[in-house]
């Protein structure tokens, strides 16, 4: 068996599997009520950042008596609580309040539903195929490295097309509220190709699974109870009482996706490029896993 | 020089044995059936030959190259399997596409050959119709298209006229019959009848090990057998008697006649005929050989 990947034959294969998935009732209904959900969303979010605001206005009112309170210094001061009740991290609050707040709105809600996302769309894509047969009318004409890896760049973008739906769906919102410029066009971008790297690991994960398990409901199955595990192991993993006893049990943290959620959205970039690193090193570690199994066996 | 060659390949699926020490051979260009029982390794050994299922022990070499590889093989091997549903949304020429793009034709012949392939298993009207849009035929025959598209060098077809109805069963004979010596056909079926028209060698197997291989016309004993359909039992101490060398055996209305030695089968089937015009019996039907079910059924008592 030869090594390598065949790179003509895997863009076919991502480029059909996208199509297909495209083609699927159950994905385009799942990515529309994605997108929905960011646009009703960030609806939701504007009405309260608009609230806070007010909020805010009318103390900066009440403490100084003065007639009028600019918009800046408002939002200056109203942006922050939104940030506290996203994120804990004080050092970390203060850096997102750079970040346009409905790109912040967008990213943090894409990081909370890719996981479910990509298990929707993309949990029994490769198990599917090999239990419907399908894949015996494929297998004899590529290698099961490059089909295993088009079908995952397929899913691939399949999950970043739906992330730019949702961004684009917040955009729109938006712009018929408040109005939208570029830049915060722009950190919508940002922050669904962050969402999109999180989803990679997840990815690799439920790949993983789907090349082992061979029957997509299984595969789902078996996905479903794993994010269950993956949360439970985590939490036990961070618990100070772990941390105490095993300090090496504790170091196993940076195994899980959820532990670079936070990393992805720092400005300095070396650590959000660790994170993104860390994520697409355990997607890719997971697929590979799966992929070393499905390799020696049959299809 | 052989398309396909196994050596003592073993193939188990957790206890249960399916190929127990598979050897055979089948030669370049010909078109071979695959005959057994259920259950008999048939299905396994297609997949082990298209490199789906990985054996347990033993060689197996396609074109003396070693096992299916699909970057060796891309393109020379086409597989019609017996249970296998094409992707779901896409419509059957984009499926039939795909795969002769991923079996290596460029996007302009892969467009040809879809077209070309969906004329000839007569499912040109039903191009933009998917999968779940179809009869199970139609489901079959567009197997049967993806699995010769592009050429290939050798095609394994698993019970191809399952379930077709009999108009369309003979118009995939006769496809098939037109590939005859463009390929190395294998195909399985459990209809004796159409192989024996069809194919020109072939391989009896059991329980996962062979029990006869070799060209059709040997195991059907063509050039030493005839079969006779009769109006009347001639006396067939007379004939034999008068022929010489042979084994006869009565079943009203046929005589089946065994010729020993190296006799020519004209010579005695000329003495034969005298013979039975001399004693005033009728002849409706002669044929040379025996039928590939009675080969296969006495093979099988045999073994």
């Amino acid at each position: 068996m030869s090594a390598g990947v065949d790179l003509r034959k895997l863009a076919l294969v991502a480029r059909f599997e996208l199509a297909e998935a495209l083609r699927s009732r159950l994905v385009v209904v799942v990515l529309a009520l994605y997108g929905a959900g960011a646009g009703l969303g960030a609806y939701i979010f504007s009405r309260t950042l608009e609230v806070a605001e007010e909020r805010v206005r009318e103390a900066l009112l009440a403490g100084g008596g003065a007639q009028a309170v600019p918009d800046d210094l408002v939002r200056q001061q109203a942006l922050p609580r939104v940030i506290a009740f996203l994120v804990a991290d004080p050092a970390l609050q203060r850096e997102l309040l750079d970040v346009e707040p409905l790109a912040l709105f967008y990213g943090f809600m894409a990081l909370a539903l890719v996981a479910p996302v990509v298990l929707l769309t993309s949990g029994g894509a490769h198990a599917s195929e090999i239990a419907s047969g399908g894949s015996r009318f494929v297998l004899t004409r590529v290698d099961r490295l490059s089909w295993s890896l088009g079908k995952l760049a397929g899913h691939a973008l399949l999950l970043l097309v739906g992330l730019l739906v949702g961004a684009l769906a917040t955009a729109l919102v938006a712009q018929l509220g408040r109005g939208i410029d570029m830049g915060s066009v722009l950190w919508l971008v940002r922050a669904s190709l962050r969402a999109w790297v999180y989803g990679l690991a997840y990815l690799g994960i439920f790949s993983c699974v789907a090349l082992l398990v061979r029957a997509p409901s299984g595969a789902r199955a078996v996905s479903v109870a794993l994010l269950f595990l993956l949360w439970i192991m985590r939490s036990v993993c961070k618990s100070s009482l772990v941390a105490a006893r095993f300090p090496l049990l504790g170091q196993l943290v940076w195994l899980f996706p959820a532990e670079h959620e936070l990393g992805l959205w720092s400005p300095r970039w070396l650590e959000s490029l660790a994170a993104s690193g860390a994520l697409l090193g355990i997607g890719a570690g997971a697929f590979g896993l799966g992929y070393a199994r499905f390799r020696r066996g049959d299809a | 020089m052989n398309a396909v060659q196994l050596v003592d390949v073993i193939k188990r699926y957790g206890r249960r044995v399916a190929l127990d020490g598979l050897s055979l051979v089948v030669p370049r260009g010909a078109t071979c059936a695959v005959i057994g029982p259920n259950g008999s390794g048939k299905t396994t050994l297609f997949a082990v030959l298209a490199g789906l299922l990985r054996p347990n022990a033993g060689d197996v070499q396609l074109f003396g190259e070693g096992p299916f590889d699909a970057r060796r093989h891309a393109g020379r091997l086409g597989l019609m399997p017996q249970d296998a549903a094409p992707s779901r949304h896409a419509t059957l020429e984009q499926s039939l596409r795909y795969y002769a793009a991923l079996a290596g034709l460029s996007p302009a012949a892969a467009e040809r050959e879809a077209a070309l392939w969906l004329e000839r298993v007569r499912l040109e009207d039903r191009a933009r119709s998917t999968p779940g849009q179809l009869s199970h035929g139609m489901r079959r025959r567009f197997s049967v298209a993806q699995a010769f598209l592009g050429d290939p060098e050798l095609v394994l077809l698993d019970e191809p006229t399952a379930g077709l109805d009999p108009e369309l069963a003979a118009e995939l004979r006769s496809l098939l019959g037109e590939r005859r010596g463009s390929a190395t056909l294998l195909i399985s079926s459990h209809l004796l009848s159409e192989l024996e028209d069809l194919c020109d060698y072939a391989v009896f197997i059991d329980r996962g090990r062979l029990v006869q291989q070799g060209q059709m016309r040997q195991l059907l004993q063509a050039d030493s057998r005839v079969r006779l359909k009769l109006t009347r039992g001639p006396d067939l101490e007379r004939v034999r008697r008068r022929v010489g060398a042979l084994e006869l055996s009565w079943a009203a209305p046929t005589l089946d006649v065994l010729l020993r030695g190296d006799r020519p089968i004209d010579a005695a089937n000329a003495e034969l005929l005298r013979e039975l015009l001399d004693q005033d019996v009728g002849i409706l039907e002669l044929t040379t050989g025996q039928s590939l079910e009675a080969s296969y059924l006495s093979t099988r008592r045999q073994s």
